[in-house]
């Protein structure tokens, strides 16, 4: 797929599943949620993103890993349902924290980085299935750990990011 | 403590288009569609209509500048199924069993709290039973309410303290949202969203109000229930607050 193909299925994407109502099935549920979507792209550019360039950043990223052997290491290919699953992933990100760098794996994982110094830093992946997995080291102390997405960030997680940002 | 509105009465016609209890966590279920469709076809025997259900729904058509969008189907991305939707068999109420999360809805007509949350309840306990979900990291108690207005009324006269507009022109349409904290300290966040919304000739405000509580907390019905009845009484707060005489007096 084109890259601009990729960030308009990205922006619907994250448009029909992201509002934080509860999933209605309903018509005045359907009709409630659509207009909250709508109005988060009336720019044509999801309003859920902290700014266009982390979206860019992640389609990007997708982009260059989507095929097998990626790195020349026989790296597994990124899924759609893992980009799917980073979408909600940030789309989902507390506004407090700061901006992320993005990355993959080779196991085909999406990478969210945030690195201060060489003992401040910390890094979570996604999956496909939407597990979390995420290493982080904060002066002597290291920390690690796997949860699952489900909706909200885990509260240990965010902690340790502003530890690591220092906010 | 979670204060009672005054204007608080028992509605014989709930406005209630769509209830819905939500609770989200992560549950182990099949892989396989035919086993997902399979267990779920025998916890659920009153409820047989069971489909497939994808986290990611194709069905708005949208397009850019370039013209309409070519959106690739769900086969070629190798979307993956996340659980079930399923509705009974006589009655208006759906469920939902995914892999991060469990929803039941009644839509209209609705009936009492009491009914309604024990039917939930029931279901999330045959949805623990087969994923055998860990941590509640959110409970969530919804309620969209549509109320049918005259076209010679204005929408001014139905919600409790709708703004003006900043200037002397005629509102056609609006749509608020407002987040609010949970009375007196408590652990819950609120979504409240009003609008109006016409088809054809008929025109209807939307109340909805969308509870939340977002704070982990172990899969144990009793202290869900406690949760969900401290939701109950913030929904009804701001329902009838939302809400003018002449509306409540629709509803009775």
């Amino acid at each position: 797929m084109k890259k601009n193909e990729i960030l308009q299925a990205v922006a619907i994407i994250s448009g029909l599943s992201g509002a934080p109502n509860l999933q209605a099935t309903s018509q005045e549920g359907a009709y409630l949620d659509q207009q909250l979507s709508l109005g988060e792209e009336s720019t044509g550019i999801p309003a859920i993103f902290h700014d266009y360039a982390l979206l860019d950043e992640l389609i990007d990223v997708f982009a260059e890993c989507h095929n097998p052997n990626w790195d020349g290491y026989e790296a597994k290919p990124v899924e759609f349902n893992t980009l799917f699953q980073a979408v909600k992933f940030i789309k989902a990100m507390p506004p407090i924290l700061p901006k992320p760098s993005i990355g993959a794996d080779p196991d085909g994982d999406l990478s969210l980085d945030w690195h201060e110094t060489s003992d401040r830093t910390i890094m979570v992946s996604i999956n496909s299935q939407g597990k979390l997995h995420f290493a982080a080291l904060v002066g002597q102390s290291r920390f690690t750990g796997a949860e699952p997405f489900v909706g909200e960030w885990p509260r240990q997680l965010v902690d340790l990011i502003r530890q690591v940002a220092n906010t | 403590m979670i204060p009672r509105s005054a204007k608080q009465r028992h509605l014989e016609n709930a406005p209630a288009a769509e209830a819905i209890i939500e609770l989200r966590a992560a549950a182990t279920l099949p892989e396989g569609e035919s086993e997902l469709k399979e267990v779920f076809s025998v916890g659920y025997p009153d409820y047989p209509e069971i489909r497939l259900h994808s986290d990611f729904q194709f069905n708005v058509a949208v397009g850019d500048r370039n013209g309409p969008l070519k959106i690739p189907a769900l086969e070629e991305l190798g979307v993956n199924v996340q659980g079930v939707r399923m509705a009974h068999q006589q009655l208006p109420q759906i469920i939902i069993c995914l892999r991060d999360r469990f929803s039941y809805s009644r839509l209209a007509p609705y009936q009492d709290w009491d009914s309604f949350q024990a039917e939930a309840m029931r279901c999330w306990g045959i949805y623990s039973r087969i994923g055998k979900p860990s941590n509640v990291e959110r409970i969530g108690v919804r309620f969209i309410n549509r109320i049918p207005m005259p076209s010679s009324d204005l929408a001014d006269q139905y919600f409790q303290d709708l703004a003006n507009a900043p200037v002397a022109l005629r509102r056609k349409s609006f749509f608020y949202r407002d987040i609010l904290d949970g009375p007196g300290g408590t652990p819950y966040t609120v979504a409240l969203v009003r609008t109006v919304q016409s088809k054809g000739d008929d025109t209807s405000i939307l109340l909805d109000v969308d509870v939340l509580h977002q704070e982990p907390l172990a899969p144990n019905p009793s202290k869900i229930r406690r949760h969900l009845e401290a939701m109950r009484e913030i929904k009804n707060l701001v329902f009838f607050e939302s809400l003018t005489e002449k509306a409540l007096e629709t509803c009775q």
